[in-house]
């Protein structure tokens, strides 16, 4: 034995270090930053399914988490790599779907434009792309699951003209009527870009018809940018906006800027195939990424100094309605330090104020606070920290 | 017993045995003669497993090789196998260690036998005091039979006298000895069977006491006459 | 058994003097480097605080706290892990080529030992693996001591200060200190996987020479090919059907069949076509 002391000793001292490094470093792992959130008025039933991300800095380090309301607290950055590599912080709706049909997800690009979700199918329109020399292939790659007898439907289709585009994306998928109705937004080799609508036949599986409803052309020194607007649920939805900007290169004390010539807004139904314009104000142009439209009233958030401000516009009677006010009086106004989000008819709101992060929760249709409190963070021994939320859903 | 059979190697192209048979007995030492590069060295190789060979079948004492042979048989090539950092203390413990087979009081009579000291590292030992040591890590096995590959090439005279001597000793006794040489004459009185090889092939297998006695010749006349044919 | 554990241990003695050589090089390299690492920072803010009439907080707000990271990621630490990375990816072919080379033919006599040579095989790659894990351990015993020596020297107004736990989760020591225990397990039990193909490879060569050069290469790529095939099959023809958990799983099979192979083909050649 004593000839054998040194391995002996080596091999002990390995087992030892490296084994109380992973006990201390499990017991740590329970031990890290969480979120907590403090009533202040309100019912909690509104928190049930949130969860927030964010980052949380301490000096030169910045955490990035996810908080599950009422759970747990995930740090990012204390993920193993093969943590990293194999959770996936896809949105709840996509986890959803892979836990209740899991067969039908696989292989399929998941984002929640390519879905759609009634009682009776699950529709999927991803497109794939074949990489060439100087080109992509486009073809569409659609799926129709039959959630009671659970069958699967394919319907190959290649896209035409498939040189000409620089890119091509599925923008959303629904389902009325029977038929599948899909819109795209594509990007010209030549610049310009398209908004085209294809509809499929359910029964049959055949493609019934294809409809541009928008194009944007480019010239020497404007073009337009386009923006297409709408939830990211994959339950039905109706209508949908498209914005466009027209912008042009200035030459401003010697330098060229661009600057905004025009901006318009159009709301396609997708039942009755009705593309509208709606008159727009200049002012609220920029809040229409902050917009969801409940029924058929579009309400648009805008940030003034004392909180939010709520627009609704009734897309049938084309007409805008009273403005509702959310009042956060202690909204500490500065860039980024407010995160907003319209979802599930409600407003959700993140903001700093001088004791720290508020979380606000309203009612849109009657603009009446559901619930209000302090987003606290604990289990932290820093001394400088700073949190910053960025996504709320 | 050793039995050796129409054993065949080549090296790339080069056929350097030629489908070899011979075999050896316990208490016998059998010489393979034959001039450089005929394929003796390959041929011990073979037998201890050391290198594989294309075709035929050697079999000690009725089995094919395998670990537990070691315990039994042993070779001692014309270089040194232990690490040239260690003392000669530290090979003996090291063969102690591993072969159920070593018997450390005939290592101890050895190393006296020799004038050899236990403490010198084995990079500082002169040629002739290498191939001793050899020779004990051989020889102070427990082992059937012991393989020797050139025991007296490039040795001083002094050293191979003593170890020339060993052949006659008790050490060897009952034991079953190969050895090759190219230069017989240290040993020709010692070898009870001798086997001419050149080229790959066995020229002649024969017991020496019987030419001897029959014919009146030595080894060295049965080797001028095939080699010179 | 009993001589597999005397193999290893006599395999450890050959590399033993070596290996503290590399331990004390560590060891002060990293100390010097935590050291003069804190010493320049606390210099440099002593010096700009002169200078522009700075008050402590005033030159943390401006130029930044110092942590363990600024060393962690000097020279001096990268420069050591190198060292010992290469010394050891050296070693895994010289553990088998010193028993060739030179004067001594060592190989003769490990390949008459009577014991199962598969033994000598796996013992070396033991001997590997302690080494590896002994430098791991050695460099989770200096980080506490280095930190404390950061938190003498740096005046705690100018740090941040991280656990070693922190340290560790950082950029490249994340790689070879993995964050749990599994990972830990996976992490190098794939490294393990890499050195016994490697040692296959060599045994190619120590059967065939030349020709043992290419079929050991030949031997290389096909084993990677199928440690990578079910990576690449997700990204061509099964158009990612499997889920990353899956695709886990089945990355851990493939490395579990090619080390198989490794020591399956690795035996083959140990006992039957090995040439001393």
């Amino acid at each position: 034995m004593k000839r054998y002391w040194k391995i002996v000793l080596l091999s002990i001292i390995t087992l030892v270090v490296i084994g109380s490094f992973y006990i201390q470093a499990s017991l740590a792992a329970k031990d890290t930053l969480q979120l907590e959130l403090e009533k202040i008025s309100g019912n909690e039933d509104e928190l049930k399914g949130l969860t927030i991300h964010g980052d949380y800095g301490t000096g030169n380090l910045t955490k990035n988490f996810v908080h599950e309301v009422n759970g747990e607290t995930i740090l990012l950055n204390n993920r193993s790599v093969i943590e990293e590599l194999t959770t996936d912080i896809n949105s709840h709706i996509m986890k959803k779907l892979i836990e209740e049909h899991r067969n039908f997800m696989r292989g399929k690009d998941l984002f929640p434009d390519y879905f759609f979700e009634n009682e009776s199918l699950v529709v999927y329109a991803g497109v794939k792309r074949d990489y060439k020399f100087n080109s992509i292939d486009f073809s569409f790659d659609i799926d129709v699951l039959d959630k009671k007898s659970n069958e699967i439907k394919s319907i190959p289709l290649d896209l035409p003209d498939t040189e000409t585009y620089g890119w091509y994306d599925v923008v959303d998928v629904e389902v009325v009527d029977g038929q599948i109705i899909l819109l795209t937004r594509s990007s010209l080799v030549n610049g310009g870009e398209e908004v085209n609508e294809y509809t499929f036949d359910l029964e049959n599986q055949k493609l019934l018809s294809t409809e541009k409803l928008i194009s944007t052309i480019r010239t020497d020194n404007s073009w337009t940018e386009l923006s297409v607007i709408h939830d990211s649920s994959i339950d039905p939805e109706k209508y949908i906006l498209f914005k466009t900007s027209t912008l042009k290169d200035v030459e401003k004390d010697g330098y060229f800027v661009q600057e905004v010539t025009g901006n318009e807004v159009q709301v396609y139904n997708i039942e009755t195939k009705q593309l509208k314009k709606i008159d727009f104000p200049d002012e609220l142009v920029d809040a229409i990424d902050l917009s969801t439209i409940i029924d058929s009233t579009l309400y648009v958030s805008s940030r003034v100094d004392s909180g939010l401000e709520l627009s609704q516009y009734d897309l049938e009677k084309d007409e805008w309605g009273e403005k509702k006010a959310v009042d956060l009086p202690k909204y500490k106004n500065g860039y980024e330090s407010m995160y907003t989000n319209l979802m599930n008819g409600k407003i959700y709101t993140a903001y700093l104020t001088d004791e720290g992060y508020e979380l606000y929760i309203g009612d849109l249709r009657t603009g009446k606070s559901l619930y209000e409190g302090k987003i606290k963070v604990s289990n932290t021994s820093s001394k400088t920290d700073e949190l910053y939320i960025h996504l709320i859903e | 017993m050793i039995e050796v059979k129409n054993v065949a190697k080549k090296f790339g192209r080069k056929k350097v045995l030629k489908g070899v048979s011979f075999t050896a007995e316990k208490g016998q030492i059998t010489c393979l003669i034959g001039i450089n590069g005929v394929g003796k060295t390959t041929l011990l190789k073979a037998i201890m497993g050391l290198t594989p060979f294309d075709s035929g079948e050697i079999l000690i004492n009725g089995e094919k090789i395998h670990p537990g042979t070691y315990e039994k048989i042993t070779f001692i090539p014309d270089t040194i196998t232990m690490l040239p950092n260690m003392k000669i203390r530290e090979a003996f413990t090291f063969m102690a260690d591993f072969y159920n087979s070593w018997n450390a009081e005939r290592a101890g009579e050895l190393l006296k036998f020799f004038r050899l000291n236990e403490d010198d590292r084995i990079s500082d030992l002169s040629k002739g005091n290498a191939a001793k040591v050899n020779l004990i890590l051989g020889l102070a096995l427990d082992v059937d039979y012991v393989l020797m590959d050139e025991p007296f090439s490039g040795i001083d005279i002094f050293s191979r006298e003593q170890i020339a001597d060993v052949f006659t000793s008790h050490l060897i006794e009952d034991r079953g000895v190969i050895i090759t040489t190219h230069e017989i004459n240290d040993i020709e009185h010692l070898i009870d069977k001798a086997v001419l090889l050149d080229n790959g092939v066995i020229l002649k297998e024969f017991d020496t006491e019987e030419i001897r006695e029959n014919e009146g010749k030595s080894v060295i006349d049965v080797m001028r006459e095939v080699f010179q044919a | 058994m009993k001589r597999y554990l005397k193999l290893v241990n006599f395999e450890f003695n050959r590399f033993f003097k070596l290996y503290l050589v590399l331990i004390g090089i560590t060891f002060v390299a990293q100390m010097s480097g935590v050291i003069v690492e804190s010493k320049s920072y606390h210099n440099q803010a002593n010096e700009i605080m002169q200078e522009d009439l700075l008050t402590q907080s005033e030159y943390v707000q401006q130029y930044g706290p110092m942590s363990f990271l600024n060393i962690s990621e000097s020279i001096w630490f990268l420069g050591t892990i190198a060292l010992c990375a290469v010394t050891l990816i050296i070693y895994v072919f010289f553990i088998w080529y010193r028993d060739w080379v030179g004067k001594n033919n060592f190989s003769y006599r490990l390949f008459m030992l009577p014991s199962v040579r598969l033994n000598i095989y796996l013992a070396k790659a033991t001997t590997i693996l302690l080494f590896v894990l002994g430098l791991i351990a050695l460099q989770l015993l200096l980080l506490p001591f280095e930190n404390q020596v950061f938190k003498w020297i740096v005046p705690e107004v100018f740090r941040t200060d991280l656990s070693v736990l922190e340290i560790t989760n950082l950029y490249y020591l994340n790689l070879l200190i993995p964050k749990n225990i599994l990972e830990f397990i996976l992490f190098y039990g794939a490294g393990m996987t890499a050195v016994m193909i490697v040692f296959t490879a060599i045994l190619f060569e120590r059967s065939y020479r030349l020709k043992g050069i290419f079929y050991g290469i030949v031997y290389c790529g096909v084993s990677i090919l199928i440690f990578l095939a079910p990576l690449l099959l997700q990204a061509s023809l099964l158009e990612n059907y499997f889920y990353p958990m899956e695709l886990l799983f089945l990355e851990i099979a493939a490395c579990v069949l090619v080390l198989a192979g490794a020591i399956w083909i690795g035996n083959m050649l140990i006992k039957n076509k090995v040439r001393v």
